[in-house]
């Protein structure tokens, strides 16, 4: 019963994020993890902090529905309202700052200068954030899945943490695959052709561009409701 | 250096723009006043003809509507002589997934093909809603809303008796006769309590 429990959660998982409507993060968080392409470990360490930034979010909602009172349906309709509609312009700022178009102003330059610089450098940390963001741009398709189908589970079990973890870690491993996949490919090829620093210019900008266009694809079907 | 600087102005307005129309879309009560005229009409073609809200992406339904348009007269008529109905409420919001599009047509085109002779005389009517409209947010609550659904609704004697959300048109969106038969039972259940 506790594996055919955990089994849907994966599933449902699995299926969140094969499903068309989160298609257009799901390219920019496999192009964010795959970033540094030609270090396998980083793209692996960036990927799964990816999953367990999704996992976070998942767990918060979670926790929030099974152990309190909060209003599933209220919850669904804020999350798709609003996340959805603020998203775009977090990833035009963020694709902006992958360009160097953008320098984030820090508050204290002397001492987190070179803190941020090294965390910048790494670039890894990021894709936690940025996992937990994912999370929250429900669209009809997700909610189905996580709403209709993941919270009455785990309700019946009392499970706030466990099942939204494991749902979590379901939707992050086909761009967590795909990033994988890449980066040993390119990694291969790399060593036998290229110039590692020139791939990784080549990459980091072509992530920017791809955050900056979906950024613009989301901002024009949620805020312009054009598309 | 140029074009740099060009691209980055081009997006910082953008963003801009992005952020002003979206702040402005949420609180301007002139905005949300006009909504709510656009969709009291709205409401009322609704109610008369059972058409879709009339935006692009109700193209796919115009032509079946149509063809409801012809018999609505009769259908008014006989909704006040009937002391129950079913309403199939199909909600959705403003942003429209191409899943959640198939879902809506082939609950349309379910309800078309089984039960024409209960659309025509008003035992049943087909409902678009949206429920990203200030005056249909009370749906959310009625009938527990966490996604697009299509609620089943029996009404009698201008009350509601009984509704109930068919959660599978998701899991059937993929097997179009699974989901043509699943519409089909449930709403034939609900019409048998009318």
């Amino acid at each position: 019963m506790e594996l055919f429990l955990l089994a849907s959660a994966v599933w449902l998982g699995i299926l969140t994020s094969v499903s068309p409507c989160p298609l257009a993060t799901n390219i920019a968080a496999v192009s964010f993890i795959s970033r540094r392409i030609t270090q396998r470990n980083t793209v692996f360490l960036s990927g799964i902090l990816y999953t367990l930034g999704r996992s976070l979010t998942y767990i918060v909602l979670g926790v929030l529905i099974v152990k309190t009172l909060v209003d599933v349906p209220i919850l669904s309709d804020f999350l798709q309202r609003y996340v959805n509609k603020i998203l775009g312009v977090v990833l035009i700022l963020v694709g902006m700052v992958l360009l160097d178009l953008l320098r984030i102003p820090l508050p204290i330059p002397s001492v987190s200068e070179n803190v941020a610089k090294k965390l910048a450098e790494k670039g890894t940390f990021g894709s936690l954030p940025l996992g937990m963001l994912f999370a929250l741009a429900f669209c009809p398709v997700s909610a189905a899945l996580f709403f209709g189908g993941l919270i009455p589970i785990a309700v019946k079990a009392q499970s706030g943490i466990g099942l939204p973890l494991i749902y979590g870690i379901g939707t992050g491993l086909p761009v967590l695959l795909f990033a994988f996949l890449i980066a040993a490919g390119t990694g291969y090829i790399n060593n036998l052709y290229y110039r590692i620093t020139r791939i990784e210019f080549y990459t980091k900008k072509a992530t920017g561009i791809i955050f900056i266009l979906v950024g613009v694809y989301y901002a024009l079907a949620y805020i312009f409701e054009l598309i | 250096m140029n074009i740099r600087k060009l691209i980055k102005s081009l997006l910082f307005i953008f963003v801009v723009v992005s952020l002003g129309v979206l702040i402005y879309k949420e609180f301007s009560p002139k905005n949300e006043s006009n909504a709510i005229d656009v969709t009291a009409t709205k409401v009322d073609t609704v109610a008369v003809s059972g058409e879709s809200v009339p935006v692009p992406e109700s193209q796919p339904l115009r032509k079946p509507s149509t063809k409801q348009k012809e018999k609505t007269p009769s259908a008014l008529t006989e909704v006040k002589t009937q002391s129950s109905k079913v309403i199939a409420y199909y909600f959705h919001g403003t942003f429209r997934c191409s899943t959640c599009r198939t879902i809506e047509q082939y609950s349309l085109d379910a309800i078309q093909t089984y039960f024409a002779k209960e659309l025509g005389n008003g035992g049943l009517e087909f409902r678009p809603v949206n429920i990203e409209e200030p005056e249909n947010k009370h749906f959310i609550q009625d009938y527990q809303l966490v996604t697009r659904s299509l609620v089943l609704s029996l009404m009698s004697d201008g009350k509601e008796t009984k509704w109930k959300n068919l959660p599978d048109v998701w899991k059937l969106v993929r097997d179009k006769d699974k989901f043509f038969q699943y519409v089909k039972d449930e709403v034939d259940k609900l019409l048998k309590e009318t």
